[in-house]
């Protein structure tokens, strides 16, 4: 498996694009998101999306499950949408706070829509996107890094493993029908998987308990980056081409 | 005038004591072994015996003596005989008490097992520490942990895989918001808005909302079983850590319980141990990364010092070895409360006092449990609280250990509660006669708990044979231990006469060795400076001179000042009403002799007797009450027919200190009769002796000091041949005088004459009769008694007449 190095911006200062639309997504996603920008020397922008297809949904504000498993019921769209003006002002000072203690250079907006929407209308090649997501378990498995066939693991994906204390599983993606190598491969310390695109990638990523998943190949090779963090259930990093 | 009469005066060897013939058959003390036993201390030595072998625990020992007469050489002696043959004390140890840490645990061993149980328990802890790692680190565990964690995760993510793929058929969004996830219905991969969703037909939108209720349900029990699948894994996770734990710990303890196997209080603590090395096992887990750190490979690094192996250590309290040495017998130098009982170390960590049970340390009752402790007194008495202490310990049978502040309610700090040793041991407390006394009368817990005395005699009777050759080697020995040369036949000789002098009887010798041995080694001091290769008389006699130099600097400015004249001693000629008393002052431990002028006033009066020294409150009770019986002898022996009409004073002239003892009550009385009878004494003497009211003369004390301090006045102004001393005749056992005086009553130019009434000293005083009463109630004319009662049945007649004339004129 080969290494990939070299910056991961374009022209201009790299940008590390964290995007959330909840508090405790942003929260989760923060470190991974910090420790991109520390390694990269980018600048760290942080978008609070309010969903505006969850606001749009009156019908649904009724329906609500905590993210403890409890039921909620009464929820009106003011009360849900002071909900998110709140969960926005404790992500701007969160990423205030961090990012003044690392030194790091960064930026905080706010924005209405999808958030993987808008971070791929905003980003440019070479950003680095970091969709926030928290995950259920306190005690995720690995970070798993999606590849395709013979390209390298990046650096950067490298020393956030390395960082963060967790093993990295490379997914390498095949093309549906394939008859992909056996499963377990170790080269350079990384497990390597081959999954035949898409069925057998989403399931491995179902199965796996990540605690991020970077995507490293084109993602015009793979399923939506929507259905993909669906399936791992935590945040998710893209590298945007450059 | 006096007149001269024949003395009945001792001859010069009554002077001296008489040494034994026999028993001094050597001619050096080389030739002895010094060894003569406990000479004449065979009442403590049987005590102390006695003591060391009873079993019953109220039996200790209190040893009372003066000071230098070998208490403390004796009573460890005794004790170390006798404990060699007593079983060796066992071990004790303090160790955490991983239930209630704050009150260690106490656990008693067999002698020489408490380091062997330290030495083990670190080995385990150093054992565990390269064991416990590996065996978390082995491919075993991390397979078997790799599944707990993957079949939990796994669990979960196929859960909600299930939920989200429900979801996705059955066309239902899931979303994230602030507050939770939010279901809406989904088309073409698009949320339905509310006016969409409001826009579908009635059955659309019911099975719509039938499949978000059903996915929302899903959602919910998926979430809601985390918590519990959480705690299964954990469970899962602690039973596995558990079972690895369990059995790395079995098998390294396991060499420890058998070493110990017969011991239930080390089994109980072991299993505790186990099951707490079990349940913490993580603390083998701590510091891995310091492995590398210093020059020596791990395996030699003594991780049982390390902070958090602190709970497993073994405080060692005391170690008796195994090598049969026999029972302990400890002499606590410095017996404070600490030093007594132990204490409670702490240490400042962050600002606080922090403690354990690895700092408590034991004191002397500790080490001596099982055997002998050796107290001084005074030092106890001395010091606050241990006292107390000890009489506790010895009426509880325990050992608690506790600070000054705690004993007296002063601190209320939680600190360490240790176990309370169980206490076997017997004390034996070494004082002076005065503490024995007050202790006896004041404590009433003291005759309980020192049931036995051993009183410690002050001299030894001197004996044909036996004794004088058992006190030669006793001499022997001393010169031995002090290093000194060795006496020839009349050294020793010479400090059989040191001796009977300090005992102050010509039939006792000092059994005080201390003071013998300064005698001795000065003499040995003296010897080596005249290059002399053994201590001969001489040297022992220039010895006890240079002594008596070294301490006469006061002495010599009292003759000074009696030579000058500035204090007024007359040594010939006659006065009526003056007598030379004699005086003996103490400094330190010299005493002498010194004259002091006693004279008498009387005239008529109602029968008052002043004694000065007593109204200016410078007489103590006993001169008081010598005083008192000398009135008693006027009353009944003189002018019985008619009330006493006298008035007298009686003084010591130039005294200006205090004055205590009777021994000057005969030359009051005499000075009062001389004062009587106007008749003159003789100056050339001086007087010492009790009188009672029959007038009998009775033993005073110093009677050495006192000849030899007129002697020296006498001998200052030249020696007239008619000076001398009149002294009880009860004091001839006690003379042991100087070579100087003993010289010149030899050369006939000094007296020594004994008196065993006051008559006696009458006589050589006045040089007259004192005479008897006859048959006709009358003395005989010209006696001393007839002109003393002639003279006070004048003082009746007077106040007869004076009593008449008052009343005549009245009427």
């Amino acid at each position: 498996m080969q290494r990939e190095t070299g910056r991961a911006g374009g022209a201009g200062r790299a940008r590390v694009i964290l995007g959330a639309s909840c508090y405790p997504d942003a929260e989760a996603a923060l470190v991974l998101a910090m420790e991109l920008a520390r390694q990269l020397g980018a600048e760290l922008q942080a978008v609070f999306v309010r969903e505006t297809a969850v606001l749009a949904a009156g019908y649904a504000h009724s329906r609500v499950v905590s993210y403890s498993g409890q039921r909620e019921t009464g929820l009106t769209g003011a009360a849900l949408a002071k909900a998110f003006q709140a969960d926005a002002r404790r992500f701007k000072g969160l990423l205030s706070a961090r990012a003044a203690a690392a030194a790091l250079q960064s930026s905080f907006r706010e924005a209405e829509g999808h958030v993987q929407e808008e971070l791929r209308r905003v980003s440019q090649a070479g950003d680095i996107l970091v969709l926030g997501f928290k995950p259920i378990l306190r005690s995720a498995g690995c970070i798993a890094v999606i590849l395709a066939e013979g390209q390298g693991v990046p650096d950067y994906a490298l020393r956030l493993a390395r960082k963060t204390g967790k093993p990295l599983v490379a997914l390498v993606a095949c093309a549906a029908g394939a008859e992909p190598p056996p499963a377990g491969q170790w080269e350079g310390g990384v497990e390597t998987r081959f999954c035949a695109l898409p069925e057998a990638l989403l399931r491995q990523l179902e199965q796996m308990n990540p605690a991020a998943v970077i995507v490293a190949a084109p993602l015009a090779d793979l399923p939506p980056a929507a259905r993909l963090q669906d399936a791992a259930r935590c945040p998710l990093i893209l590298q945007t081409g450059g | 005038m006096v007149e001269k009469q024949k003395l009945n005066e001792l001859e010069p060897a009554q002077l001296r004591p008489v040494l034994p013939s026999e028993g001094l058959n050597f001619a050096l003390t080389d030739e002895l072994d010094g060894d003569p036993g406990w000479l004449g201390q065979d009442r403590a030595v049987d005590a102390i015996r006695m003591g060391a072998l009873a079993g019953h625990e109220d039996f200790n020992v209190f040893v009372l003596g003066q000071p230098g007469s070998g208490r403390h050489a004796l009573a460890q002696s005794i004790l170390a005989e006798v404990a060699q043959d007593r079983p060796v004390a066992c071990d004790w140890v303090y160790v955490n008490n991983f239930e209630v840490p704050h009150k260690p645990v106490a656990i008693r061993l067999p002698a020489g097992s408490a380091c062997r149980l330290r030495k083990m328990m670190e080995t385990l802890v150093d054992d565990l520490a390269s064991q416990i790692p590996a065996l978390f680190e082995s491919e075993d565990y991390q397979t078997r942990r790799r599944t707990i964690e993957e079949d939990f995760s796994a669990a979960h993510e196929s859960e909600m895989a299930e939920v989200f793929e429900d979801a996705r058929t059955a066309g239902v969004a899931i979303m994230r918001t602030p507050v939770g996830f939010s279901f809406a219905g989904l088309r073409d991969g698009k949320v339905l808005t509310q006016e969409q969703f409001d826009a579908l037909g009635e059955e659309e939108r019911a099975a719509l909302e039938a499949a978000i209720e059903r996915i929302q349900q899903r959602m919910s029990e998926a979430l809601q079983a985390v918590p519990k699948r959480e705690k299964e894994h954990r469970r899962q996770v602690e039973q596995l850590n558990y079972q690895l734990a369990s059995r790395g710990v079995d098998e390294a303890i396991r060499e420890v319980q058998e070493g110990f196997a017969g011991e239930a209080a080390v089994a109980r603590y072991l299993e505790a141990v186990r099951r707490d090395l079990i349940e913490n096992a993580e603390l083998f887990l701590i510091g891995e990364g310091e492995e590398e750190a210093g020059p020596f490979p791990v395996a030699t690094s003594k991780r049982f010092e390390l902070p958090q192996f602190q709970r497993y250590r073994v405080n060692v309290m005391v170690a008796n070895g195994s090598s049969g040495a026999g029972a302990p017998v400890v002499k606590e130098e410095l017996p404070t409360l600490a030093n007594l009982i132990g204490r409670i170390e702490y240490a400042a960590e962050m600002g606080a006092l922090v403690t354990n049970f690895t700092m408590i340390r034991p004191g002397a009752l500790h080490r001596a449990n099982g055997g002998y402790l050796v107290l001084d007194a005074r030092q106890v008495l001395s010091e606050p609280l241990a006292w107390d202490a000890l009489k506790r310990c010895l009426r509880t049978g325990e050992i608690p250990i506790y600070s000054p502040g705690e004993r007296l309610s002063l601190v209320s700090t939680v600190s360490l509660e240790p176990d309370p040793v169980p206490l076997s041991v017997r004390v034996v407390l070494i004082g002076e006669r005065m503490h024995y006394y007050l202790l006896s009368a004041l404590d009433p817990d003291f005759l309980q708990l020192f049931k036995l005395e051993a009183d410690f005699d002050d001299d030894l009777r001197l004996q044909e044979g036996a004794s004088a050759d058992g006190y030669a080697q006793m001499i022997a020995g001393l010169a031995r231990r002090a290093g000194a040369r060795a006496l020839d036949r009349a050294a020793v000789e010479r400090m059989l006469l040191e001796s009977l002098r300090m005992a102050g009887d010509a039939e006792r010798l000092t059994l005080n060795f201390s003071r013998l041995s300064d005698l001795l080694r000065e003499a040995d001091f003296r010897a080596g400076r005249a290059g002399a290769a053994h201590i001969g008389a001489a040297h022992i006699e220039t010895a006890a001179a240079e002594k008596e130099r070294r301490a006469g600097r006061v002495r010599e400015l009292g003759l000074e000042t009696i030579r000058q004249g500035t204090v007024l001693i007359d040594t010939e000629g006659a006065r009526i009403g003056q007598i030379n008393a004699l005086t003996v002052l103490q400094i330190g431990d010299y005493s002498f002799g010194r004259p002091s002028r006693l004279t008498a006033r009387t005239r008529p009066g109602s029968g008052k007797l002043v004694d000065i020294e007593r109204e200016t409150e410078l007489g103590g009770p006993v001169h008081s009450k010598g005083m008192l019986i000398l009135q008693g002898y006027l009353a009944a022996a003189y002018a019985t027919s008619a009330p006493l009409s006298l008035w007298a004073s009686l003084v010591f002239e130039q005294s200006y200190g205090g004055v205590e003892g009777d021994s000057a009550s005969a030359a009051e009385l005499i000075a009062l009769l001389s004062s009587l009878a106007e008749v003159p004494l003789d100056q050339s003497f001086a007087i010492t002796g009790s009188v009672n009211q029959f007038g009998d003369i009775q033993a005073i004390g110093g009677v050495n000091q006192k000849i030899e301090g007129f002697f020296d006045v006498c001998a200052g102004r030249g020696l007239t041949g008619r000076q001398g001393v009149l002294i009880p005749a009860a004091n001839l056992r006690h003379l042991n005088l100087r070579q100087r005086v003993v010289d010149a009553v030899a050369a006939g130019r000094f007296h020594v004459c004994p008196m065993r009434t006051v008559s006696d000293g009458i006589e050589v005083l006045t040089g007259l009769e004192a005479g008897v009463r006859g048959s006709s109630g009358l003395f005989p004319e010209g006696s001393l008694n007839r002109l003393v009662e002639d003279r006070l049945q004048g003082f009746a007649d007077i106040r007869r007449s004076f009593g008449k004339e008052g009343g005549g004129h009245a009427a």
